[in-house]
């Protein structure tokens, strides 16, 4: 556990006087640097405890077995509650208001829709096995389908998440329709589909820029102006070197295999080959499968530090200063804690990666926080739903 | 006293530094240089979430106040606020006073679901009846199929026309809305199912494990009972509810809940099986007899298994899918001696001793 805990900016919490001449701005104190255009500041951290969230889940892990998991969704609200009061941006806490009943009414109107197509797609091949014509048109929806509800559903889970956020009481919103979120997601997956996956950079990025550009924190609306173009060629890059990964493994198995086959169909090989072939080849995977997820880590660091770095809230940008080999060593040890410790490290897991995360944030010139309003905007009345049942929420 | 802490009105984000004093009835809240910023009455006023340590602040809300915050530096302040005002406040932390009734919620919650898992198959089952009989028979031999790929088919000529002599002497008597269809399938466990559409299997080792024909039979006239009781249909429906309810209320996770969640289901379903066994069996005993088939075949057939099987005891009753045998026997016996409403037709024996050597040689090319 080498991460380095970022100390709060400023003053302790305790001292609440010094966060700012009367609050009014977010501006640099003390950290930055004379003569540069925008002052850069690391107003952002997490006081989080492992030992902390480790007893909110105990008690949850407990309360859900006894509830038959209904408890889940309570259960969930409690950790975000904890993890966002205890990440601070300027000395103050976020607070989340989400409920667990929200989520909870949010589930059942997700399974009210998805359980309907799951049973028409996995029951229909078994009744109409006489009418093939029929079962492959309708099966032929399922992708399309499930793509569009993905859309929909990151939408709709992103809306609920920023409803339930506030910062010193000002609500943060996303405005738009999750319909046409869904809509982006099925076109630039086709995109990406015809193009054998050369657009996936450019459907990410613009699927980033629709989420980012329509969020509000009260009356002021965050602008995303990230290019395509730059995560392209890191893509590319990426692609290159998966490339490399397999075909030396395609070499590996071309040489191994044969001789593995000759050896089942009963030719002698030296007895050393025997013994080792089989071992190649499943370490071949072994090595091959990581390799390909390590490439593919590196471009997700590159591509994060992409979205942050072009994130702009009023006339105050955003930067992440996290090194890739950083963010790899954060998801790999991450994923690796959770496996071995059968999912109990969880809270360990989040609170670090908060903790990695805000450190390494850094804001880019002053933040006018006296303009900024309450908005009256609409907030969802449930929760994020589609999302949950599809499992695509981290926190 | 006072107690420093900060202020948001809820329509800015504007944070005013504050000096908090306790009053008899109201927390007074003036800023530092000494307006009067706020009045917020004791009654009323709670925390907005829960309150996690002494060091991290906690922050209030007043019910009239809409989003206005009053954030307090740390837990001991709110401590001592609590002390001056001589009540304490409500909050998402404070459920230690109603542990009681969030101990009685959770216990009706698991009641209300242990109900819903057992009323919601009982409830859907019978809809097994208005599945069209195209449906099920396309269910059937789709199963069928499948199985025939694992476990090949055994179809010499004259097995097969014994077994089809025999289910048709049985199905004679049922008015089933689909033609029964038995298979013999190579396996060497001694068993027998019934699928959806009329579609029974039998075991090439349940026909080796028989003495005679009317065990044969009997076995038969039970799978029979099932088809035409629609249980595998029903069986598909409860399993199906019962494992979308759980589904839908653990949120699919492969945790330890789902884990506890699968045995529940487990026992939920093993008691129907245990009552479908029962009709099966009397069925049996009836459609035998209209058939002119002698009825304790099937009694005899299970008595000679039953010396096989782990004694009663080492297996709790209510966990067996099938009722105990002793039970089954007893039951069985007991239905042969009465004769059923529909008569007894003059007994004849199930296959003729040709047609018995055919159908046990059934599997041999």
């Amino acid at each position: 556990m080498s991460d380095p805990v970022q100390p709060p900016p400023g003053a302790p919490p305790a001292d609440s006087g010094s966060a700012g001449p009367a609050g009014a701005s977010v501006a640099p104190a003390a950290a930055a640097p004379a003569g540069s255009g925008a002052a850069v500041t690391a107003p952002f951290d997490h006081a989080g405890r492992t030992r902390e969230l480790l007893a909110i889940g105990a008690v949850n892990l407990l309360l859900k077995v006894c509830t038959v998991g209904v408890y889940h969704f309570w259960a969930k609200t409690r950790v975000r509650r904890y993890v966002w009061s205890h990440t601070r941006f300027a000395g103050e806490a976020f607070e989340y208001s989400g409920r667990g009943l929200e989520l909870l009414l949010g589930y059942v109107i997700a399974m009210a829709v998805l359980l309907p197509l799951i049973a028409l797609y996995n029951v229909l091949p078994l009744l109409a096995a006489r009418q093939p014509v029929l079962v492959i048109l309708v099966s032929a929806t399922a992708y399309p389908v499930f793509v569009f509800l993905t859309g929909f559903a990151t939408f709709s889970a992103r809306r609920y998440l920023l409803s339930r956020t506030r910062w010193r009481s000002i609500r943060f919103a996303l405005s738009g329709r999750a319909r046409d979120h869904g809509g982006r997601m099925l076109l630039y997956s086709l995109l990406t589909a015809v193009t054998f996956g050369l657009y996936l950079p450019f459907m990410r990025n613009r699927l980033m820029a629709h989420l980012i550009g329509q969020s509000w924190f009260g009356s002021e609306r965050l602008h995303y102006d990230g290019p395509d173009d730059v995560l392209l060629r890191r893509y590319l890059r990426a692609g290159v070197f998966m490339l490399g990964v397999l075909l030396a493994w395609g070499a590996l198995i071309g040489i191994s295999l044969p001789l593995l086959l000759s050896f089942l169909r009963g030719v002698d090989l030296p007895q050393h080959l025997e013994l080792l072939l089989p071992g190649l080849i499943a370490g071949s995977v072994l090595l091959m499968l990581p390799a390909l997820g390590a490439i593919w880590l590196w471009y997700r660091a590159g591509e994060l530090r992409h979205f942050v770095a072009h994130t702009r809230l009023g006339t105050t940008r955003f930067a992440l200063e996290l090194p890739t080999r950083r963010y790899v060593w954060l998801y790999v040890s991450n994923v690796a804690a959770l496996l071995l410790s059968l999912g109990l490290a969880y809270p360990w897991v989040v609170v670090r990666t908060a903790r990695t995360l805000t450190a390494h944030l850094r804001m880019l010139g002053p933040l006018d926080l006296a303009a900024i309003q309450q908005a009256a905007a609409q907030a969802p009345r449930t929760g994020e739903g589609l999302a949950d049942a599809f499992d695509l929420g981290s926190i | 006293m006072r107690f420093p802490g900060h202020y948001t009105d809820g329509r800015t984000a504007q944070r005013h530094e504050v000096d908090v004093q306790p009053g008899r009835t109201a927390l007074t809240i003036t800023e530092r240089e000494g307006a009067l910023l706020a009045q917020l009455p004791y009654d009323g006023l709670y925390a907005a979430e829960e309150v996690y340590g002494a060091e991290t602040p906690v922050r209030l809300r007043h019910r009239e106040r809409g989003e206005a915050t009053l954030t307090l530096a740390g837990a001991g302040l709110l401590r001592e606020i609590e002390a001056q005002g001589g009540r304490r406040l409500r909050g998402h932390g404070r459920l230690r006073p109603g542990w009681a009734l969030a101990a009685l919620a959770l216990g009706l919650a698991a009641a209300a679901l242990v109900a819903g898992a057992l009323w919601l198959p009982r409830l859907l089952a019978p809809l097994a009846q208005w599945v069209p009989a195209r449906w099920e028979q396309a269910l059937g031999e789709r199963i069928v199929t499948q199985l025939a790929t694992e476990y090949p088919l055994c179809t010499a000529p004259a097995g097969r026309q014994a077994l089809t002599a025999l289910s048709e002497r049985l199905g004679a008597q049922t008015a089933l809305p689909y033609p029964l269809r038995v298979h013999v399938v190579r396996s060497d466990s001694v068993n027998a199912f019934a699928m959806p559409g009329g579609q029974i299997v039998v075991l090439q080792g349940l026909l080796q494990a028989a003495h005679t024909p009317e065990e044969v039979a009997g076995v038969l006239a039970h799978e029979i009972g099932h088809v035409e009781r629609h249980h595998p249909m029903r069986g598909l429906i409860r399993a199906t509810s019962v494992a979308l309810l759980v589904q839908a209320l653990t949120g699919g996770g492969a945790s330890l809940d789902a884990a506890a969640a699968r045995f529940g289901q487990t026992l939920v379903l093993t008691s129907y099986t245990r009552q479908d066994e029962s009709e099966a069996d009397r069925f049996a005993v009836s459609l035998l007899q209209r058939a002119g088939i002698r009825a304790t075949g099937l009694a005899e057939f299970l008595r000679r298994s039953a010396a096989q099987e782990p004694r009663p005891g080492a297996l709790p009753a209510l966990l067996a899918t099938h009722p105990l045998s002793a039970d089954r026997i007893a039951q069985i016996e007991a239905a042969a001696r009465v004769t059923g409403p529909h008569g007894s037709a003059a007994l004849a024996p199930a296959l003729l001793p040709e047609q018995w050597q055919a159908l046990r040689r059934i599997c041999q090319r």
